[in-house]
Parts: structure tokens; sequence; C-alpha cells
């Protein structure tokens, strides 16, 4: 992908190497946040921490009574979670009829997901998640590290909320630039290797599409999207908004990426191992996949990383107008306007606004860091453009 | 090509484009189950129908489209479900002045920032000066607007009150929105101004300025500066659309009564009339600029082709 000299350079771009090693810790972090020992990020001690300022004092995972757990503890509630289904598993095993034993697996999947204590702390967490959660808990106990972010409105902790937002933001980034990299790569190879009226055809359409204000139509789409009834419909097909999301975005960055992977095919058409190809009688469609675009992906490589932080960005701009994730998930753009709404004259809990701004500040800054030194690096006469 | 098939070919690209997004919102409105009298209060039956006819809602889809964008083409995009006594063209009428003052000035002060800072760097390249601005507009490219405004509201509003923080009437109004919304445009500006800059200083028509004597201001000023604008120019219409969409968060943290406002307002509450004539504004509003932009651009540089 990236050629020796070409990585050398990079790697002599002290600020592009360190970003891309941040960069590459943050991802790991993020991965790894609930094994972390982190306070919940959706539970929070209505009464007492409200707008607690940063602080140092150590925290329980479980800050009130009002959760129902036996005892107050995790344990003792993932005890009593485990009593209760192998009491069903018992009944399922003895069930007299098959329509019987139905019945009673049917309740059993029920029990699991609202018993489960997991869920009362964590928002839906997957089946990953809870495996990483359950390792926390072996490895940390329930202690968790103190609110040195402060506390939100509703007396949650905002560093939790911070690392468990970037989970969000940063698979956002890149499940939405990837997205737009097989649309726009398989879109740019095939206009710029077919040619002819072909080509012009279609990079018309790109041209039509860039004037066409992308984000005033996403935001009209996810209204109607969001309606009742086709909720439920996109339910039935097991498609939930963040899936819409994904692919929405994606939808809309990859009009560049076409651009730029149609240029480079075009210049590379004509050189003699194509023609080679062409001699050897390898057929059309093994010419275009298999020898011009891995010669094209540098470039898509540096298109990729500056797309991450523009797609980081929408996501962070709808869900700070209230149309991205919906609570009790958190992303980093939510996050940002949850701060924004409580900064008033009288006390300004700053905090609350200042961290996850300055996380996703750093993270957005480093990606174009990398962007701009990977494209350096693969072109040193494009430098300081 | 000539001016006029220009003006022509891309006029009809325009229209094309707006019927498109008129044409694909509305049927996507329409498949959206329930009507607007059908939600909330419960109306009786008889009743119903009488306000589906008054609306021509009773149509086949086809018709209403038809009526629709005939209605649509005359300038009257219809009454918004929200906004009590408003039509969807009185909305837009009261929130364009807002959002063009904030786009304009926004504009204005990205462009003479920009290009200033630009300048100054280039002259004193790989000095301290350039070293530093060139590090902070790295730094206004990757600062989100509403972060940028967070900040500005905390240190301007609350702890040094010299701004209000919000609403519309005067022109301090506008400062920190239009500070927040045109400053990752500058520096993009100063960004492509520098390298422009960087690139004509060392052309042969530069060293024959100098050579005739004249003074440093004027060789950079006179000669060297137009030449160095010219990707300044070509990268207006991305900022334009930026601006644009920035002004829909930045009307919102601000609190200006703008379309952008408007436009969340409506999307939030459903309020399908109104958010697609905002649609549509704002796709004309883009076309339109851009349109001005490369004409800007042909006529500043001889070499550009006009090209539809």
């Amino acid at each position: 992908m990236l050629g020796q000299d070409a990585f050398s350079r990079l790697k002599k771009n002290r600020w592009a190497w360190n970003s891309g090693i941040l960069l590459l810790a943050l991802l790991v972090i993020a991965f790894m946040t609930p094994v972390l020992p982190l306070q919940s990020p959706i539970h929070g001690d209505l009464q007492d921490r409200r707008f607690e300022s940063p602080n140092f004092r150590v925290q329980r995972l479980i800050q009130t009574t009002d959760l129902g757990f036996p005892d107050d503890s995790l344990r003792a509630a993932f005890r009593q979670y485990q009593e209760q289904l192998s009491a069903l598993d018992e009944r399922v095993a003895q069930a007299d009829s098959n329509t019987d034993r139905e019945a009673l697996i049917q309740e059993r999947r029920r029990m699991a997901e609202t018993l489960n204590p997991l869920n009362k702390l964590w928002h839906h967490p997957s089946a990953t998640t809870q495996l990483l959660l359950r390792t926390r808990l072996l490895l940390f106990g329930e202690s968790c590290l103190p609110s040195i972010f402060g506390c939100d409105d509703q007396g949650r902790d905002v560093l939790a909320r911070v690392f468990w937002g970037s989970r969000v933001s940063l698979t956002v980034g890149l499940v939405a630039a990837l997205v737009s990299l097989l649309i726009g790569v398989t879109y740019g190879a095939v206009a710029g290797f077919a040619g002819g009226w072909v080509d012009s055809l279609m990079m018309r359409l790109v041209d039509t599409l860039y004037s066409i204000p992308f984000i005033f139509v996403v935001i009209f789409l996810i209204t109607l999207l969001d309606a009742e009834e086709w909720k439920n419909t996109l339910a039935t097909w097991n498609i939930d908004r963040t899936a819409i999301f994904y692919v929405m975005i994606g939808a809309i960055y990859w009009l560049t990426m076409a651009r730029v992977v149609r240029g480079q095919v075009l210049s590379l058409k004509t050189e003699s191992f194509v023609e080679a190809a062409t001699a050897i009688g390898f057929p059309r469609r093994r010419i275009l996949f298999l020898h011009l675009l891995p010669n094209t992906m540098g470039v898509v490589l540096v298109y990729l990383t500056l797309t991450i932080p523009s797609v980081i960005l929408f996501e962070a701009f709808l869900s700070f107008l209230g149309m991205g994730v919906s609570p009790p998930d958190v992303s980093w753009g939510l996050l940002v306007n949850e701060g924004l709404q409580v900064i008033t004259p009288i006390e300004t809990k700053w905090w609350i606004a200042a961290f996850p701004s300055l996380v996703m500040s750093v993270t957005l800054l480093a990606l174009n860091f990398l962007g701009d030194g990977l494209r350096d690096a693969l072109d040193p006469k494009l430098k300081g453009r | 090509m000539s001016i006029v098939s220009f003006l022509i070919k891309r006029s009809l690209w325009i229209v094309a484009t707006l019927w498109l997004v008129y044409t694909v919102s509305f049927f996507l409105m329409r498949s959206v189950p329930g009507g607007p009298f059908s939600s909330e209060r419960n109306v009786p039956p008889e009743i119903e129908r009488n306000l589906k006819a008054r609306y021509n809602l009773d149509l086949p889809l086809w018709e209403q489209y038809q009526l629709n964008l005939s209605e649509a083409i005359r300038g009257d995009l219809g009454p918004s479900l929200t906004l009590q006594d408003y039509s969807v063209n009185e909305v837009i009428a009261e929130g364009f002045p807002v959002s063009a003052s904030l786009g304009i000035l926004a504009m204005t002060f990205a462009l003479s920032v920009g290009v200033t800072t630009g300048v100054i760097s280039a002259v004193r390249r790989y000095q301290v000066w350039d070293r530093s601005l060139m590090t902070l507009a790295t730094l206004g490219i990757a600062i989100p607007n509403f972060v940028l405004a967070s900040l500005l509201i905390m240190t301007f509003v609350f702890l040094v009150p010299l701004f209000p923080s919000g609403g519309w009437g005067s022109l301090s109004h506008l400062v920190l929105p239009v500070i927040a919304l045109g400053s990752a445009y500058a520096a993009s500006i100063a960004r492509l101004t520098r390298t422009g800059m960087l690139e004509v200083i060392g052309q042969d028509f530069i060293t024959t300025a100098k050579a005739k004597g004249l003074s440093e201001r004027t060789v950079l000023m006179r000669h060297a500066l137009p030449c160095a604008l010219t990707p300044v120019v070509s990268y207006l219409g991305p900022a334009t659309a930026g601006i644009l969409t920035g002004s829909l968060v930045l009307e919102k943290v601000f609190f200006l009564p703008g379309m952008g406002s408007h436009f969340i307002e409506a999307a939030l509450q459903r309020d399908y009339p109104l958010a697609l004539g905002m649609v549509l504004v704002y796709t004309l509003l883009l076309m339109v600029l851009n349109l001005i932009v490369d004409f800007t651009y042909a006529i500043l540089d001889p070499r550009v082709e006009l090209q539809a």
C-alpha cells in the first residue's frame, strides 16, 4: 500500500507519525473501554452527585439503592440472576409438552434480557461487550476511577461517557468511511476503466450530486425514517437507526473518492503493465481489480484518512442537532451538546462541555495531521498544500 | 463556450436538480403513513374527509404531485404544519435576512482574515510567525464550529462579558457567531493563500517586477497576490456550502431566528412542507452561489474555460 520510501518519509514527519500512534492507541482504548474500571455511563446518582465538579474521590460502581440489586452489589445481583435463569432452565427440562417448552424458552429469553444486571448499568451491551464487562468485574471488582472529568446534570460520570462515546464516534467514522470507500472506489474505477460515454455519464452524475447540499437532504431523510411507522417496518428487517446512519453518511462521502480513483485509473490504464496483461489475455475485470486497483491504494488511503474526520464531524454535527445517536447511547457530539445546554451565566459547569470537546478536537487534529502527512509522503511535490 | 450558452446550460441543470430533489422528497414524504390530520387529535371521519378534500389529500398520489408541483413552480410552498398562521414562504422570507447576514459576514471574515494571514505567512516563511500561524490554521480546521462556539461563549460572554450570548437585533449579536462560523474557512483560505504566494513568488515576472525597482509592497500586493488567489477562488464553492451547513448549528447555538434554526425545528417536529421548502431554498442558494463562483473564476483567470 505504502511504498518503503513513502513509509520512511512518513516516519520522518514527526507530527504525522505521532498522530498515527495516538490514533492507534485511541482505537485500542475505545475497544477496551468495557474492561477499564470506569463508572457506569448511563446510571448516575441523581441525588448527591449532580454537576459534581472534577475530583479525585474513588467511586463504587453502584451508587444508589434504586437499582434493586440485593445488598447493592453487582456480584450478588449476578448470583440472583443466574439462579433465576437456572430455575427456568430446570422448568424447561421438565416441561411436559412441546408447546409448554416453547413458551418457557420464550420466557427465558425475555427474562435474560430484562433481568440482566448488566443492562441496568450499560445500555444494551452486545455479546462481546458483555464478555469484556465481565472481565472488568473479575479484574477490578466494583471499584471505579474517580470522576476526574466531573459529573453531568444527571450525576453521571463524564469520564465514562467520553470513553463510551468514543466507541460510537470512532465506529461511525470507520464504518461510514469504509462504506464510502467501497462505493467510491468501485464507481471511480469502473468509470475510469470503461472510458468514453460511460465515463462522461457517470462523472456527470457525480457533478450533479456534488451540487446538492446533502446534509439538508440527509436531515430530511432522517426525519422521515424516524416516523414510528417506518421505524417498525425497518425493525422487522432488523435495520436500526445506527445502521441507516452508517450507510447514509457513507453514501454521501463517496463522491471525492470516486473522482480521485477515476483519475488514477485513467492515468494507470495506459501504463505498459496493463498492456502486457491485456496481451497475455487476462479478462478486463481481472485487470481492473487485480492490476489497476492495488496501484491506486496509496491515494485511496490518503483520502480515507481525510474522510474519517469529516465523517466523525458530521456525526457530531447531527448528534449535536439531536438527530444522530439517540440517548441513552452516547457520542461525542451528543456530549458536547449536553455540555452546551447547561452553560449558564450563574454557574459555568465548564467540565461537561470542555472534556468531550477536547478529546474530539485532539482526535480530529490527529486525523488531519496523519492525512496531510500521508499525502506528503506519497507525493512530496504536494507538500504544504 | 460563450457566456450565454454557459448561463443557459447551468440554469437548466439547476432546474433539473431542483425538480429531482422535489420529486424524490415528495414521494418519500408521502410514503410515511399517516397524513397531517391523522395524528394528534381525533377528528370524526366525516370531518377528516372534508379536510382532506379541502387540501386535495383525497386525490390519487400522482395528481397530488402534479398539483403541488405546479404550485411550487408558481412559488407557493404551502402552509406550515407547526407554525400557526405561517406559510412556508413567510417563514423563509423572515429567516432569510438573518441567515444571509450571518453567511455574508462570515465569508467576509474568512476571506479577510484568511488572505491576510496567508500573505504574512508566505512573506515570513519558515519563521516563527509562519509556523505559529500555520499550526493555528491546522487547529482551526480541526476544531468543530460548535466546540469553538462554546469556547467563545464561555470566554466572551461569561468570563469577560463583552457580547450577548444569543439573540438577534444588533451587530454585536453577530460577532461571536460570525467568528465561530468563519474561522475554519479562514484557516483553509490562509493555507491556500500561503501556498499560492510561495509558488508565485518564485516566478520570473516577480523577479522582473523587483528588478524594475518596485517596492516590496507593490510587488506583493499588485503582482503576486492576484495570481496567488486563484486557488482561493476555486475553494469558495465548497466554502459556501460549508458556511450554509455550519449556519444550521450556529443559529441554534446562538438562538438566531434564521432559516437554519427553522429548518432544524421543522425536521424535529416533522413539519414536512416546511422542511422540504427549506431543502429547496438551500439547494437553489448553493447552486446559484456556485454558478457565481465559477463565473468569477473564469473572469479572474482567462485560461479557465467555462464549462457547464
